[in-house]
């Protein structure tokens, strides 16, 4: 997000404004009142005697709401602004809005308020993609209330406003005539609502007279309660650990097709549900609120794939890729009703799923996700190894507006040899073929466990072993020491040097010897910039600094890069990118962008944001989780709770209390061999 | 997910001789009942229980109800011909209740398509 916005969300509802508090959406700033991929409101303009009040300050009051001061000024340095303007606005299925002018002066003024307000309701697909709309949109003014509203066939939105106090309705404006005493003071508050026709239900269920705000914020005091207590003798963690809960309770979010709130994936192009994205998040966010994994897990389950549908890449047992409510997946303009188009989302839920059973001992959602388990291993060898090769790999059968990249690094231009040339699908790319390993070793032990099926145990473990037999030879490059990003559609080895080969520590699906050489690859100056892991080596024919997927630095990938150093033994090299992300993190004010540039650390004093990053974005949000658990070390048996901290000097000391697990709550803390120099 | 039916099956709730069994593994742990209300007016009853389906008229508590505006947008459905998360957004499928066994129930009937072809009696 762009420094010149001021956004506030709950669940998949937002709010982007400038500092000043207004909406004026244009084909460069997407400002508006989303919700449910909808932008119902896209200008909402202040005025005062036909001027726009200066902006003082703008204070975050939390992540749901925002005041905006404000002064109405002369234009001049040399008379004092004699009226203050306070917008008070928290975002609650629509938002309200809570406007307060104070007159200064020792003279009553006499004074025109005006809000102008407009909603275009673009689908953020279209805003996104700058398209036109199909549609018709209407006004009406009902009941001292103002009503904007959009028609296509059966599909019906309207923004409802409301004012507090008498106003007149002009065009499409509020308009008070406001008599100020000297010293005195004037508010109204302003509701605006989203409407998803049918006898105009709220689009968001429960009350919008502000009742909400409490429960949100209690919500959020429990949210925070019960996630374990942290210190440290490096006072930014403790902050950065705040802030990673806060935003992960921000981006809960709420659909008709589930019980339990769920991780959205980030602001403003991701409010949704994802898959992939979910699934890391709730892995990395585990030992810390382990409730999230078994909601994500549940969520998942219910909408898991059953047709075989190509429009949707939908088949029997895959976990979606991409959920939308928009007016583009009403009318099938998109496929994201929803969308499947995730070659990693379905192992990833099976390893999900063991670790929540392992840290938790919930095995009672293992056991009632059985049949999903089962229909997702069957996925896995049937569609996902498309070509009986031994392999999953993938290849859009959307062709008009599927998703050429089905892994994590989604972009077109991500799976590229070393010389640039982009590789033929379909496209079998190394992180999946380990997750695939790690997930049926996974399932193997729920099968013996909790399944009570030790003969699929035992077929899975040989499918596990055969496949890791497979990979380390077919895509080990042996002549550049690491393995292949991804064999294409010829079985060739794409040869680039990529941070997906830090995935396959995390999934053990490599050789001791050949993980000992990916580490020193990933610690090399072609991969690790100073603060992080870049997604493509900086000698690479592909490699672009601010390039989405091919070199900038994504949080999430170096974080499970530094945990699968772990797993190997590599803990220096683990803390080193633990620390460095870190210390990215308190640059970015406690809160990691989605991703940042792939400069060097010293070239740059400060990491240098990607100029269209989401922030919040969860398993950005997430990276810190999972970095706290790399250091102190933290995993479950089954029974115990297994502390092996490994600290670099910067963090010296690191406690965490009361994480929650199997064994109830336990603490865990970690010293730095080295003193701090 | 599985569910407790009640025990007390109605008349209107005994699974016929031959109740459709869904080749859907994913909801073989599967049990509840869905109302179909055409334009607010119940219409039919989805029993689901342990992976088999059948269909009743209305009148007995479901965990869960569909509310369809067109009866030919149920039909559709039915047949597979219009996706569940379409019709909700559109405006044409409002779920009540247990939203994930309404979810799951019509996914099915969507996807495995038992009542593909059937009428459903009710509304206008």
């Amino acid at each position: 997000m762009p420094l010149d916005t001021v956004s506030i969300l709950e669940g998949n509802t937002f709010v982007v404004s400038d500092p000043r508090g207004d909406l004026e959406a244009t084909p460069t700033e997407n400002h508006g009142l989303f919700l449910n991929d909808t932008r119902f409101l896209s200008r909402w303009i202040l005025t005062v005697n036909g001027i726009r009040p200066k902006l003082l300050s703008t204070d975050d009051l939390a992540y749901y709401k925002v005041r905006f001061f404000s002064a109405l000024t002369t234009g001049t340095i040399y008379v004092d602004a004699h009226v203050s303007v306070v917008r008070h606005r928290e975002v609650d299925g629509g938002f309200h809005e809570e406007i307060t002018l104070i007159n200064h002066d020792r003279n009553a003024m006499d004074l025109e308020v005006r809000i102008e307000a407009d909603a275009d309701f673009a689908d953020l697909f279209e805003v996104k993609d700058k398209l036109a709309k199909k549609g018709e949109t209407y006004r009406r003014v009902e009941d001292g209330r103002l009503v904007f509203g959009y028609r296509r066939e059966a599909f019906q939105r309207e923004t409802v406003v409301t004012a507090g106090e008498p106003a007149e309705i002009a065009d499409s404006a509020f308009v008070f005539r406001v008599h100020l005493p000297s010293h005195g003071q004037w508010r109204t508050r302003l509701d605006v609502d989203a409407v998803w026709k049918r006898a105009l239900e709220p689009a968001k269920n429960g009350p919008t007279n502000g009742s909400r705000r409490s429960e949100i914020n209690l919500d959020v005091d429990a949210w925070l309660h019960q996630a374990p207590s942290l210190t440290s003798s490096w006072e930014p963690l403790a902050r950065i650990y705040r802030r990673s809960l806060i935003d992960l309770a921000a981006l809960r979010f709420r659909t008709p097709f589930a019980r339990e709130a769920f991780p959205a994936a980030g602001l403003p192009w991701f409010m949704t549900m994802f898959g992939r994205d979910s699934l890391i998040t709730s892995f990395q966010a585990l030992p810390f609120v382990p409730g999230m994994a078994g909601a994500t897990l549940q969520t998942l389950a219910v909408l898991q794939g059953l047709a075989d549908d190509a429009f949707r890449d939908e088949e029997p047992g895959k976990i979606l890729h991409e959920l939308r409510f928009g007016e583009m997946t009403a009318f099938e303009e998109r496929p994201h009703s929803p969308y499947y188009g995730a070659a990693d989302a379905t192992p990833l839920f099976l390893v999900l799923l063991e670790e929540y059973e392992r840290w938790t001992g919930d095995t009672a959602l293992a056991r009632s996700l059985e049949p999903n388990v089962r229909a997702a291993v069957a996925w896995i060898d049937h569609y996902g190894d498309r070509d009986g090769d031994g392999y999953v790999e993938y290849e859009r059968r959307n062709t008009a507006t599927g998703l050429e990249n089905q892994c994590w690094k989604d972009s077109w231009d991500s799976i590229a040899f070393r010389d640039g040339t982009l590789a033929p699908t379909p496209r079998a790319t190394c992180e999946l073929q380990g997750y695939v390993y790690d997930a049926k070793r996974r399932v193997a032990r729920l099968a013996r466990e909790v399944y009570g099926d030790p003969t699929w145990a035992g077929k899975l473990e040989a499918e596990a072993e055969a496949l890791k037999q497979r990979f380390n030879r077919d895509f080990w490059l042996s002549d550049r020491q690491f393995f292949a990003l991804a064999l294409d559609g010829s079985k060739r080895q794409v040869d680039s040097l990529t941070s997906n080969i830090g995935h396959l520590l995390w999934s053990g699906i490599a050789d001791d010897d050949k993980a000992a050489s990916c580490v020193k690859h990933l610690m090399s100056d072609a991969l690790f910039s100073g603060w992080g892991v870049r997604t493509m080596g900086s000698e690479e024919g592909s490699y672009n600094p601010i390039g989405y997927h091919v070199g900038t630095v994504w949080p999430h990938d170096t974080a499970i890069v530094a945990w699968g150093m772990r797993r190997y033994g590599y803990r220096k090299e683990a803390a080193v990118l633990a620390a460095g992300m870190l210390e990215a993190a308190e640059l970015f004010h406690e809160r990691l962008p989605e991703a940042f540039a792939g400069y060097p650390r010293g070239d740059t004093h400060y990491p240098v944001e990607y100029p269209t990053a989401c922030s919040p974005q969860a398993w950005a949000t997430g990276a810190p989780l999972l970095m706290i658990r790399t250091l102190l070390g933290l995993d479950s048996d089954g029974r115990h709770l297994i502390i092996d901290p490994s600290l670099p000097p910067a963090l010296e000391r690191v406690e965490l209390l009361d994480i929650p697990g199997v064994w109830g709550r336990m603490d865990a803390f970690g010293r730095a061999r080295e003193p701090i120099t | 997910m599985e569910r407790n039916t009640t025990s007390n099956e109605q008349q209107t709730g005994s699974p016929p001789a031959q109740p459709t069994l869904l080749d859907v593994p994913a909801l073989a742990g599967l049990s509840g009942r869905m109302r179909v209300d055409v334009r607010d007016e119940p219409a039919a009853t989805i029993h689901l229980d342990h992976g088999r389906i059948w269909a009743t008229a209305p009148g007995e508590e479901a965990e869960a109800t569909a509310v369809v505006e067109d009866r030919a947008d149920f039909q559709r459905m039915l047949a597979g011909e219009l996706n569940p998360v379409v019709a909700a957004i559109q405006g044409r499928l409002w779920l009540h209740g247990d939203p994930e066994l309404a979810v799951r129930v019509i996914f099915a009937l969507n996807a495995a398509r038992p009542f593909a072809g059937h009428t459903v009696p009710g509304g206008g």
